[in-house]
């Protein structure tokens, strides 16, 4: 037996080395440190710049009362509202496009040319950068929340129908087996045969898409494609660290908020399924 | 030699594991501990590495007290202690020498234990300790390529490798096959017998604490119920202990005629 | 008909042949239907959804998209050093922020029975803190320390400690701790414990995680340059108020091309990391 002349001396010739461990870690280290250098420009931070950050901590925690308790136009609650109402509104447009695709591209329910046409549409528009989509909303229909609201939308086909194709594809096919055994319809193949066994993980997808969006929402304004975004971004351009604690506190309470209820909802869905 | 004197466990919920303990382990002894599930048996082998702390009592390992122990101290202490589990407890997703090397950077830096930099002594050591389980020919294959009783060897190898004086065993073939459980089983005697390393071993077969132990200790809800020669244990006796008639659940050899 | 609309919202009730009274489950669909579409309709008004006018201007957004084809391909030239800008500070975020993620994300998980206050306090200011897009810390930072890259690569850097600590600590809470406990037995400080019994078992999900990260990095950093911050969303900015559309089409598609390029490999990567 080969087992026999095996010893611990020649194991542990067999040892593997740590050099090319080492070699590897080194080199990545030495070309992050060259790209660091090329690309980055330390000018330091001089006493202004830390002058700045302590009032702008000061600021932000001692936000504005004015703006949180203005309710018009450019007061936090509405700014706000008109975040939310870009998000939600464009997830769920998105979510009316992207159904009839993802039914499209799932290989359980057309044929695969129409699915590979559908699936090279849906990797386009992910891939697609959604501010660029904002700039150009905003430059062809003029700027404003329903620039934002169109180019949520179209941002948000991608991803959803990408998650509903996982979902479509999984579907157990018995379930319609069935219902045709019983002959039903095609109309009520769909209503007690497929909508029960989508919608609770469409709905996932969709708090979980939305969360995404309220926040991508705040990105919008900086390309004048409405929402709070805006106003933050000048309000701390301008140094106006009161005013710009007040819309970040908004910021964060909004998403915190959102955020625990979609988890919260998410979690039940699921125990449903489970 | 391990000392309890009147050792009480209660845990924070109220369960009293351990009632008025009083035993002694001889360097050198192989101790089986028998008794029925949640008897005590676990938190009795932990109690002597303080894996779980006494609450009344006195525990002196070689002289050491050790409900005194904290922080570097325990550290060092346990270092004379292995520990084998039922579950084997490697990380399956890495090598078997990069599961016995661990016993080994509690010597080591910390900046050493990052790189995974052993030195060759400790190499050595670990694959030597393949060598004493008979499983050197594994030790750059991947811990989850592994059968059970194989994983489990590993784990012994692992103990092994940290020069114990004392092995504490919870429970170490509970999740083998019969054949698997008398290899492990062996290797455990012969440790006991060529290292003189003392052996205490939680089984709740009946058949092979009696088959390999020189001495047992029956528990039952936290009592010591026996203690002596394995060779003095009767029927009587093991009735006294589980409190019922022995199941076929006690013992492993039946079921290997299933 | 009016009985089969009344059904939709309340739950009828029916009585067997044998006396027994059996109640329908009420169904919260039809409800949770309507809100859903009076709240789209508020929001509607509140955006000034105006369809005419997106009908009316829809051959401008088309005009635009026509007028970025043909990419001005000379622009290559001017395009390549923010390009590599906005990737190297994607990369060096990534690596700076997952780096220090891993270590901190141990001392987050409750596996650990570590400082009870300490965790909850650190965990819940990392997801308020999560809540911040990469572009207001880029925003803030380039007011702080100057504008450039050095405020981009920082600002990724934190947006990724955000999220990497907690898809972390989320992965080290599911590990199987008996390996730590059997180390722990051997007398191994709790950092040495938690570098040989637990790190292997989350090595492969760990550099999945920073992939993910970098993906998502990428998209990110691209904009970073609208406040200043470095990368080509200088040159996006600029190019848009010259009204210079070959170039801008020749930014869409390189952007475009990079993000399938890194996330095809790092799917493909990320596939085989977790599998091993």
């Amino acid at each position: 037996m080969s087992s026999k002349q095996l010893t611990v001396q020649s194991q542990l010739e067999k040892f593997p080395s740590v050099l090319p461990k080492f070699i590897i870690g080194l080199l990545s280290f030495v070309v992050f440190y060259i790209l660091a250098t090329i690309t980055i420009s330390f000018k330091g931070i001089n006493e202004r710049g830390l002058l700045i950050a302590i009032n702008a901590f000061k600021g932000l925690f001692n936000p504005s009362m004015k703006i949180i308790t203005d309710l018009g136009q450019y007061g936090l609650l509405q700014m706000l509202f008109e975040t939310l109402a870009i998000a939600f509104l464009g997830t769920i447009i998105g979510l009316v496009f992207a159904i009839p695709l993802a039914f499209l591209a799932s290989r359980n329910m057309f044929p695969k040319g129409i699915n590979n046409i559908c699936l090279t549409l849906i990797s386009v528009i992910r891939a697609f950068p959604s501010f660029m989509l904002g700039i150009m909303f905003v430059k062809s229909i003029g700027p404003g929340a329903f620039a934002g609201v169109l180019s949520m939308a179209i941002g948000s086909i991608g991803m959803l129908s990408k998650l509903i194709i996982e979902v479509i594809e999984d579907l157990n096919p018995g379930i319609a087996e069935a219902l045709d055994a019983a002959g039903c319809s095609t109309f009520e193949k769909i209503r007690y045969g497929l909508i029960p066994q989508l919608s609770s993980n469409i709905i996932s997808i969709v708090l979980y898409r939305l969360d995404i969006n309220v926040k991508n929402a705040t990105i919008l304004g900086i390309v004048q494609a409405g929402g709070i975004g805006a106003q933050l971004m000048f309000a701390i351009g301008a140094r106006r660290w009161p005013d710009a604690g007040a819309m970040l506190l908004g910021v964060i309470f909004m998403t915190v908020v959102l955020e625990y209820f979609s988890t919260k909802i998410r979690t039940r869905l699921a125990g449903q399924k489970g | 030699m391990i000392k309890f004197e009147n050792v009480d466990k209660v845990y924070a919920n109220g369960t009293r594991a351990l009632d008025k303990v009083s035993l002694e382990i001889e360097q050198g002894e192989f101790v089986a501990i028998i008794g029925l599930s949640g008897a005590g048996k676990s938190t009795l082998i932990r109690t002597v590495n303080k894996m779980i702390d006494i609450t009344a009592g006195k525990l002196t390992v070689n002289g050491i007290d050790v409900s005194t122990l904290k922080g570097k101290e325990l550290r060092k202490f346990r270092r004379k202690i292995g520990m084998v589990f039922q579950s084997f407890n490697l990380v399956l997703r890495t090598s078997v020498i990069n599961n016995v090397l661990a016993a080994r950077v509690a010597d080591m830096s910390l900046i050493r234990t990052l790189l995974g930099l052993y030195s060759k002594q400790d190499k050595i050591q670990a694959l030597e300790a393949l060598d004493k389980v008979g499983i050197l020919e594994k030790a750059y294959s991947r811990a989850d390529q592994l059968s059970g009783g194989q994983q489990q060897r590993v784990a012994l190898a692992r103990t092994l490798a940290q020069n114990p004086e004392i092995i504490l065993a919870d429970e170490p073939v509970a999740a083998l096959d019969p054949v698997m459980a008398d290899v492990v089983m062996e290797d455990f005697k012969r440790i006991n017998k060529d290292l003189n390393i003392t052996v205490v071993i939680n089984i709740h077969h009946v058949d092979l604490a009696l088959q390999y132990a020189d001495r047992i200790i029956g528990i039952n809800a936290g009592k010591i119920v026996y203690d002596g020669p394995t060779k003095n244990i009767t029927n009587e006796t093991l009735k006294m202990i589980y409190g019922r008639e022995l199941t076929e659940d006690d013992l492993m050899k039946e079921k290997k005629n299933d | 008909m009016i009985d089969d609309i009344l059904h939709i919202f309340f739950p009828r009730t029916y009585t067997l042949g044998n006396g027994k009274v059996v109640k329908e489950k009420f169904n919260w669909a039809p409800y949770i239907t309507i809100a859903v579409i009076v709240f789209s309709i508020l929001c509607a008004i509140a955006t000034k959804v105006d369809i005419p006018r997106l009908i009316q201007r829809s051959n401008a957004f088309w005009d635009l998209i026509r007028e970025m084809i043909p990419p001005n391909w000379s622009f290559w030239r001017d395009l390549q050093k923010p390009m590599i800008d906005t990737i190297v500070m994607s990369v060096l975020g990534t690596v700076v922020g997952c780096l220090i993620a891993l270590p901190t994300s141990f001392y987050l998980s409750s596996n650990f029975e570590l400082n009870n206050v300490y965790l909850v306090g650190h965990r819940g200011l990392l997801s308020l803190l999560r809540t911040l897009p990469t572009l207001v810390y880029a925003q803030l930072l380039s007011i702080v320390i100057g504008t450039g890259t050095l405020a981009g690569t920082v600002s990724i850097s934190i947006f990724t400690y955000t999220i990497c600590v907690k898809m972390l600590y989320e992965q080290i809470e599911t590990v199987d701790m008996g390996p730590y406990e059997a180390l722990q037995s051997t007398g191994a400080s709790r950092a040495k414990c938690m570098i040989k019994a637990i790190y292997p078992q989350i090595r492969g999900y760990f550099w999945a995680t920073v992939l993910y990260c970098f993906e998502t990095n990428v998209r990110s950093a691209a904009i970073l340059g609208y406040v200043g911050a470095g990368g080509i969303g200088v040159q996006i900015n600029e190019q848009l108020t010259w009204r210079r559309y070959g170039n801008t089409g020749l930014m869409v598609l390189v952007l475009v091309i990079t993000v399938v390029i890194i996330e095809t490999i790092s799917r493909e990567l990320r596939k085989k990391l977790v599998q091993g």
